[in-house]
């Protein structure tokens, strides 16, 4: 064989292994479907009476349901007699299972959300990949203890636009031309409808860029061509008003800068545009009360660490004067007034929000806002369900799924929502995730690092940094002999760049005997450590178990060894009782990127 | 290659006529490698030169399978569909390329040519079998990227390699069903039987459609159908095959290649003895 033909096989070969290499395989992140079997679940067959029925529009009275193979096969005035095992109602109150309109998902969102009766979320931006094997199963009754998935899937935004911030790469839009096949490959992705990111230019304040207005009109126009429904992301009133006028199915947010002018209400209600106001999150962005006077200080509630953790974090970083939450409290009760469809949707798991949970807390500021407690309720059931065209839920009747929350007295008080009595999904009993306890630490030496890079208490350290987000910054960490006061100590040599939204760099310790549930260090006051390095200011940040949102705290380090002492208080709204994770980063304000910092005896007291 | 895997003629003296066993004593295996390099390389030209044959065995697997496994069904059954046509496009060159190119070559006597020549019609055969195998390639890739670009659909990059592999290897028995058919047809009458053999096998077989949706007394008759034992096997490596053996379909595919292969070396005799 010649050397020319020997090239051109070794060349096939090669070429062929890169574009079976380059196939895309399915993503390894676990589905969390397959990973909560419950171990006893009632039967999907029972008939379950009496109970005062809200069938998602009006009280119906007293009344017994029959439910066969997860779906309702019989509603009723008497007691049903069969074979089937009965379940006694108390006379509480039924509802369809809770739809909550804005939700991102990922981690065990489709898990919690069920927890307060959440079992059907809409979300608004989500991992494409992901969503596909979610939305599964939501036209069958499986047991699968999770919500049903109703997605946009990836969002319409512009080139580094709202949306491309979080560190997953996602396709961007330009110029109206582009808008069909740019729905379209959402639609061939799986979106159920498509959210649209879109900042007026006459907007009073610009957070990120945006698509223009013809972009806009042609990506709503591409939507309605597919026969899909088109919601858009604003957040203040001119971009709502140019939303509305581009011909928007539904807002997907509402606004406080403003209030809401005759303009706006008069077009949204020619055009029966609905709006899903996220008061909860605009709550916690503003006056960051009503997670603690409901939720918080109340012993009785059993909150995970993550919950607690997510619910209390606020944006505090836009330093918005907490009065302008009136205008949204206000904008909601006059559009509602104005006949516009209101329909309950959290946000969660942005800062201050958590899934499940925070569906009830919306609730009660739409109550708050001016909504009568059977409009609350039908704005987180038969609204949604008839404005997103969900047949499978939103409504009890015959042949519906048995998608039902048995609460208290419902009626009178909404709070009834936040102790839920019990809840099936696809007529089967959720069960409660019963969250694993946190790791116990001992008081005094977290690590010395006397041998090696071994630490004594938690599952050690390492280096890392915001390439793993597809960052710019570096961090490489390795043992030296020569630490504070005698032997050993940990040193990083790393850089840190723009190019993540949040850029870091640095060294992270776990403390905990898994990531999952952390440590409790809650009832230590004081975490100490000795440093050293390129002088400058650093930043200590705690994360909380399930949370990727830290808490930071700044301290200043010098060529010499110094002792730091900080406070745990100094770390206000990290949950204590589990934190998953200790990071020593440098600061993205530094005056040059290249840093290096040598760490040892790591204490708790 | 191994001999015994071409339709051989028990009956003939390799001294004065040429059998089509490859050794061949007055050819080193450097020769004998360059030969089969040839006639590949020459059969492969003579197929890229006959758009009529290029065009529609590359268009027409993409073409159904963007229309019924993507945009119809709106990607639903994007891997399920993906497999099936992938069987569908691989059977289409290696039952043209034989049926109706050597219904043709035979018509112009290039077949007798090959008979009577010196070089062993084996290595006409092979290089039929190579081209047809590289078209299978080129089908079976480029619905690979069309499911991974616009049905969404993933697999493990085992799972693709083995579907490709398969799929490939599974082209055997149609190469001789199509030796058979090009034996036994007229140059005219082949290229509409051949179709209507081929998309009737390809749709009773399941491969356009999921065999589960065909009425029961189809689903039956599937069982005789070489393409449908093909489209399971197929299936099994993604895991969408039915509730039976995988072995009861390799199985039925090894009986299909003996019976073709027996057929087209009956044929291969009568048509030298003419």
């Amino acid at each position: 064989m010649s050397s020319k033909t020997l090239m051109i096989t070794c060349g096939s070969v090669l070429m062929l292994a890169a574009f079976f290499s380059l196939l895309p395989t399915p993503d390894t992140a676990k589905t969390p479907a397959a990973t909560t079997a419950p171990k006893t679940a009632e039967p999907a067959s029972f008939v379950l009476g009496p109970v005062q029925l809200f069938d998602g529009e009006t009280w119906q009275g007293q009344r017994y349901i029959e439910v066969q193979q997860g779906r309702i096969s019989q509603i009723s005035e008497n007691p049903i007699q069969n074979e089937l095992p009965k379940l006694d109602g108390e006379g509480m109150a039924l509802l369809p299972g809770l739809i909550d309109a804005h939700v991102h998902t990922y981690n065990d969102a489709l898990e919690l959300a069920p927890q307060y009766g959440v079992t059907t979320v809409l979300d608004m931006f989500m991992s494409a990949q992901l969503m596909k094997p979610l939305q599964a199963g939501r036209d069958e009754t499986p047991n699968q203890q999770r919500a049903d998935l109703y997605s946009a899937g990836t969002l319409v935004t512009a080139p580094k636009g709202h949306g491309t911030e979080y560190g997953m790469p996602i396709p961007t839009i330009e110029t109206p031309a582009q808008a069909d096949a740019f729905v379209a490959a959402r639609i061939a992705e799986g979106s159920d409808y498509i959210k649209i990111v879109y900042e007026s230019a006459k907007a009073p304040r610009k957070m990120f860029p945006s698509i223009d207005e013809a972009t806009l009109s042609a990506v709503i126009k591409a939507a309605k061509q597919h026969g899909k429904l088109a919601v858009v992301h604003i957040s203040d009133q001119q971009s709502a008003l140019e939303a509305v006028r581009a011909g928007a199915d539904g807002l997907v947010h509402g606004f406080i800068e403003s209030r809401v002018q005759q303009k706006l209400l008069d077009l949204m209600k020619a055009q029966k545009v609905f709006i899903i106001p996220t008061l909860a999150v605009h709550e916690a962005m503003t006056v960051r009360q009503h997670n603690n006077k409901y939720v918080l200080n109340r012993a009785d509630l059993k909150l995970s660490a993550n919950q607690r953790h997510n619910l209390k974090q606020g944006f505090t970083q836009f330093n918005i004067p907490p009065a302008l939450f009136d205008n949204l409290l206000y904008n909601t009760r006059v559009m509602h007034q104005h006949g516009i469809r209101i329909l309950a949707g959290t946000d969660a798991p942005n800062p201050g929000t958590a899934h499940g949970i925070s569906l009830p807390l919306e609730m009660l500021l739409l109550q708050q806002a001016g909504l009568s407690i059977d409009e609350v309720l039908k704005s987180a059931t038969s609204v949604p369900a008839s404005s997103f065209g969900l047949k499978q839920a939103g409504l009890l009747k015959v042949g519906a799924k048995a998608d039902l929350l048995l609460v208290g007295d419902v009626k009178n008080d909404l709070t009834a929502l936040l102790t839920p009595h019990k809840i099936w999904k696809n007529g089967v009993r959720i069960n409660p995730i019963v969250s694993a306890e946190a790791s116990k630490v001992s008081a005094g030496l977290l690590a010395d690092f006397a041998q090696s890079r071994k630490t004594l208490q938690g599952l050690g350290i390492s280096a890392s940094s915001d390439s793993m987000m597809q960052g710019q910054s570096s961090a490489n960490m390795s043992w030296i002999a020569e630490g504070y006061q005698g032997a050993g100590a940990i040193r990083v040599d790393g850089a840190i760049k723009p190019g993540f939204s949040y850029p870091w760099s640095g060294l992270t310790y776990l403390p905990g005997k898994s990531m999952e549930q952390g440590a409790d260090l809650s009832t230590f006051t004081t975490v100490s450590f000795a440093i050293r390095g390129t002088p400058g200011t650093y930043q200590l940040q705690l994360f909380s178990a399930g949370s990727m949102m830290p808490v930071g705290a700044d301290f200043s380090v010098s060529n010499d060894w110094q002792v730091i002492k900080m406070p745990l208080s100094q770390f206000a709204g990290a949950e204590l009782s589990a934190i998953s994770m200790l990071l020593w980063s440098a600061s993205p304000h530094a005056s040059k990127p290249e840093y290096f910092l040598e760490l040892d005896e790591i204490h708790i007291n | 290659m191994n001999p015994r895997t071409m339709p051989t003629s028990p009956d003939t003296t390799p001294t004065t006529t040429p059998t089509l066993a490859v050794n061949m004593p007055w050819l080193n295996w450097r020769q004998t490698l360059n030969l089969l390099q040839m006639e590949a390389k020459l059969d492969l030209l003579t197929l890229w030169r006959t758009p009529g044959f290029v065009a529609p065995s590359l268009i027409f697997p993409v073409m159904f399978y963007l229309l019924f496994g993507v945009f119809i069904t709106k990607g639903g059954q994007s891997d399920y569909l993906l497999v099936t046509y992938c069987c569908f496009g691989v059977m289409g060159p290696a039952l043209f390329n034989f049926g109706v190119n050597v219904a043709t070559e035979k018509s112009q006597g290039w077949l007798t040519m090959k008979q009577i020549a010196p070089a062993p019609v084996s290595a006409y055969l092979f290089g039929k079998v190579v081209s047809s195998l590289l078209f299978a390639l080129v089908i079976v890739m480029l619905l690979f990227v069309c499911a991974a670009l616009f049905g969404n659909v993933r697999l493990y990059t085992s799972q693709w390699l083995g579907l490709a592999g398969l799929v490939l290897v599974g082209t055997l028995p149609f190469c001789l069903f199509g030796l058979w058919l090009g034996l036994t047809l007229s140059a005219k009458a082949a290229p509409a039987v051949v179709n209507l053999i081929y998309l009737p096998l390809a749709f009773l077989g399941g491969l356009w459609l999921p065999i589960h949706i065909l009425p029961g007394f189809m689903q039956q008759f599937a069982q005789l159908l070489p393409s449908f034992h093909f489209g399971q096997l197929a299936l099994s490596v993604i895991g969408r095959d039915l509730p039976q053996p995988w072995w009861q379909h390799l199985f039925a595919l090894l009986i299909f290649t003996v019976v073709f292969g027996v057929l087209a070396s009956r044929a291969f005799r009568q048509n030298r003895s003419v």
